[in-house]
């Protein structure tokens, strides 16, 4: 696929919004933000377009929310084939928007963002790129929670002869076809992969630290004339749409409100673990001993059936070394590789990014939230980071349903902002740190009493201290409530010094109210 | 309701497929230290590896034990109802002990019920291979003839035999049968059949899951063998240390069966009877089973550096 923006012309000098990231949220940004007349860029580290959905090739990867709502809704797609995409569908969808809405040109392919500084004097981002240097009035990070791929911790690999990747860094050259491959991990790849590579692999053995619960996916064709019907009347795409929503929409229920209703799903799993798992160890094996939810609940017709197959086997250990042809469990179990798969998902509480952003107190992100684990404003902004807006930042995942719709509320807040220092007058905005832990102190409050700290189970959604950083405890139409309009009581605003002059301390104009 | 986790087999330290004479797939998996005695388990008929779960438990560090699905069984190949022979099992018996047993090492084979059976069959076959690889034997809950005529799963007084008979057999042989009954029918008949009435519902439970995991073309393939199987002229070949052990409760393999097989044979070392106990000793009582085993490696067992005998 061709990148929007192969073109190695240099980058301005400054720009008002700078986005670093172009997946869902970059790309998301770069067509509402332009439409609403702002000066945007967006800076890719790839050579494409696609984040999440360009790097997460591995055979079977795809969406575990329906395709008619996992889009976004300015830019519906009716031709999407299957009730759930798969990702070179959505690859290729989030290439379509950027021709439909001509962004590409907004993009910058094979820059990758190094660092960023908040320069008080001037009250702007410094940003250091692979291409150069670029300053921006308002830095947007759209760089995702599951971007950096995660190992296990403490894995020794530099004896491994075979072959050693992640789901996240898939080789497409590798056929293994007749290899013997071992899969880290239960999670929401290994499902997808697991299916798809037991038909050619000579063995399978998944090693798996605690098992998911896993209800049926239902995937199915969408026939040629509802297509067609979709393409004629968008108000008809528009409605399933919105039961779907709807339907996911219930099911905070069950995670927020009461956890005991996770009961269901349980017995659903167990059903369909039932009828095509007939080995009885294997279906102790698989049976989780946590509520259904406080993990992730994944989803798959064809996961229970591989399990089932002769050359696949379940390891019930983690993974502690890979020595010479082998791979050495937990409990000093070793099984003989070729190949081995870490489907060990991401660094989803521990970002990257933050170790490269430095605030206006010239301490890192990652400094910042190093005691605290990580926290915003609304999921968007941060104390001391003034400018920066995240999108889907702490706090703002799901449990249940679409992250674009997350990615749609956040950019409507970041917008809101945007539209706001225009007709205000301001330049600089960050968050005030009461308001800041407030909004944490009650978006953890209501974390407590979820599925996700209660169902006795240790998940991605916690940081190393236990705390719950990544999830949003709550409906989505909560969410996007709490990020129509930028209340700014939350925050102190100011105007930049005339000139921009260096050296001289900007102009503190602190409003309050709207 | 979940399992008591000794009902869930350990992961074996390594797993290893063996092909078979007839070039079948057999899967093997191996427990315990690499310098421990080898114990080689044989499972009976409709069960698989993992039945052996709470025996290895208990037999934990202290041996090698190297358990096989028998063919059609387990994650081993599903083979036609014309490869599941008495001389097949031996066949599978042999390539696995060859290719787990050290060279110098004679193990310890335990069997259960068919996978008994094939010990015995081994004897009166391969000799060679007995006296190469084999250091003593447990025959637990087996017979080795006259296996449906002894059956008690029904009474059947006097004119009734026959039709009683017919009905054991058909139910046994056949594919159908057993799925055409209402779930719960047919978990009870498998729990009459392979346990005794002290069976606790764990018990019930687990041995009814493993029944009904053999595929039906396997279960019906070794039920007809089984019903004409007679090894009884076998067990006078079977000359090493050997104890056997059964539940005074069984219906499918009645203590009979053991009686008459500790009299038969040329170096018995003891008939352990279970009371209370039905067919699945190594699920109802696996202290008992592991015991058996333990005995008879500390007795018997002959390691690789030791001359043989």
């Amino acid at each position: 696929m061709t990148s929007p923006s192969g073109d190695a012309a240099a980058l301005p000098e400054r720009v008002h919004v700078l986005v670093v990231g172009a997946g869902f949220g970059g790309i998301g940004a770069a067509v509402r933000l332009s439409q609403a007349g702002h000066d945007v860029l967006v800076l890719e580290k790839a050579d494409d377009v696609g984040g999440t959905w360009r790097d997460n090739s591995y055979p079977g990867a795809g969406c575990d929310v329906q395709s008619h709502l996992y889009s976004f809704s300015f830019a519906m797609n009716p031709d999407w084939t299957h009730s759930f995409s798969l990702q070179p569908e959505i690859h290729a969808y989030l290439h379509d928007v950027v021709r439909r809405f001509d962004v590409g040109h907004l993009i910058r392919c094979g820059v990758e963002v190094l660092g960023a500084r908040w320069d008080d004097d001037r009250s702007v981002w410094a940003v250091t790129t692979s291409a150069g240097d670029v300053l921006a009035d308002v830095l947007v990070n759209a760089s995702g929670p599951l971007s950096e791929p995660r190992l296990p911790d403490g894995v020794t690999t530099d004896t491994f002869t075979g072959t050693v990747l992640h789901t996240a860094r898939w080789d497409a050259s590798l056929d293994l076809t007749g290899r013997r491959v071992v899969v880290v991990g239960t999670g929401a790849s290994a499902i997808q992969l697991v299916p798809r590579i037991a038909k050619v692999a000579e063995s399978v053995t998944v090693m798996q630290r605690t098992p998911a619960w896993v209800i049926p996916r239902n995937q199915h064709r969408i026939p040629g004339w509802r297509r067609a019907l979709y393409r004629r009347v968008p108000a008809v795409q528009r409605c399933v749409r919105g039961a779907i929503y709807a339907g996911r929409e219930l099911m905070v229920l069950g995670f927020v409100g009461r956890p005991t209703l996770m009961r269901a799903v349980e017995a659903l799993s167990r059903r369909t673990m039932g009828k095509s798992v007939t080995d009885p160890h294997l279906r102790a094996v698989l049976t989780p001993r946590y509520r259904a939810g406080c993990k992730r609940i994944l989803i798959s017709d064809d996961f229970y059936p591989a399990l089932s197959r002769p050359n696949v086997e379940v390891v019930p250990q983690a993974v502690t070394a890979l020595e010479g042809d082998e791979v050495v469990g937990a409990g000093g179990t070793r099984r003989t590789a070729d190949v081995v798969v870490f489907a060990t998902g991401f660094e989803a509480t521990d970002l990257p990014v933050a170790r490269h952003v430095v605030g206006r107190a010239g301490r890192t992100l990652a400094d910042v939230w190093a005691g605290t684990g990580m926290q915003a404003l609304r999921g968007s902004t941060v104390t001391g980071f003034p400018n920066l807006f995240f999108l889907i930042g702490p706090n703002t995942g799901l449990g249940h349903s679409s992250m674009v719709h997350v990615i749609e509320s956040q950019l409507a807040y970041l917008l809101d902002a945007l539209d706001l220092m225009r007709s205000r007058g301001f330049d600089v905005m960050e968050p005030e740190q009461s308001a800041q832990d407030a909004w944490n102190a009650d978006v953890q409050q209501r974390l407590s009493t979820t599925i996700w700290a209660t169902g006795g189970c240790s998940s991605w959604y916690q940081d190393a201290q236990g705390r719950i950083s990544t999830l949003w405890p709550g409906t989505t139409w909560r969410l996007r409530r709490q990020t129509r309009r930028v209340d700014l009581a939350e925050y102190r605003t100011a105007r930049r010094a005339a000139g921009m002059r260096q050296g001289r301390p900007a102009t503190v104009v602190t409003q309050r109210g709207r | 309701m979940p399992l008591p986790d000794d009902f869930l087999p350990p992961v074996p330290r390594t797993r290893l497929t063996v092909l078979s004479a007839d070039g079948t797939r057999l899967s093997v998996e191996v427990h315990g230290p690499d310098d421990a005695p080898t114990v080689l388990l044989g499972h009976g008929w409709t069960c698989s590896a993992g039945f052996w779960g709470r025996v290895l438990h208990r037999l934990g560090d202290d041996v090698r034990a190297v358990v096989y699905d028998q063919r059609g069984h387990g994650r081993s190949e599903l083979v036609a109802p014309s490869a599941c022979t008495a001389t097949a099992l031996v066949d599978d018996l042999e390539a696995v002990l060859r290719a787990t047993v050290r060279a110098g090492e004679r193990a310890v084979v335990a069997g259960h019920s068919m996978g008994a059976m094939a010990l015995v069959a081994l004897a009166g076959e391969r000799p060679d291979v007995l006296h190469e690889k084999v250091c003593a034997a447990l025959l637990a809950s087996t017979g080795v003839g006259g296996l449906v005529e002894e059956v008690r799963l029904m009474p059947h007084p006097g004119p009734l035999r026959t039709v009683a008979r017919a009905v054991t057999e058909r139910g046994m042989g056949d594919t159908r049968l057993l799925t055409l009954l209402p779930p719960w029918a047919r978990r009870s008949a498998i729990s009459h059949m392979t346990l005794s009435p002290a069976a606790d519902r764990h018990q019930r439970a687990y041995c009814t899951d493993v029944v009904l995991a053999c595929p039906p073309q396997t279960r019906a393939g070794f039920a007809r063998m089984l019903a004409d199987l007679d090894l009884g002229h076998h067990v006078v070949a079977l000359d090493v240390p050997t104890l056997v052990l059964c539940g005074t409760e069984d219906r499918l393999t009645p203590l009979r069966h053991s009686r008459r097989i500790d009299a038969a044979l040329p170096h018995p070392v003891g008939l352990v009877e279970l009371p209370g106990i039905g067919h699945m000793t190594p699920v109802q009582t696996p202290d008992a089973v592991a015991d058996a085993v333990r005995r008879l490696v500390r007795d018997h067992h002959v390691s690789a550096g030791a001359a043989t005998a």
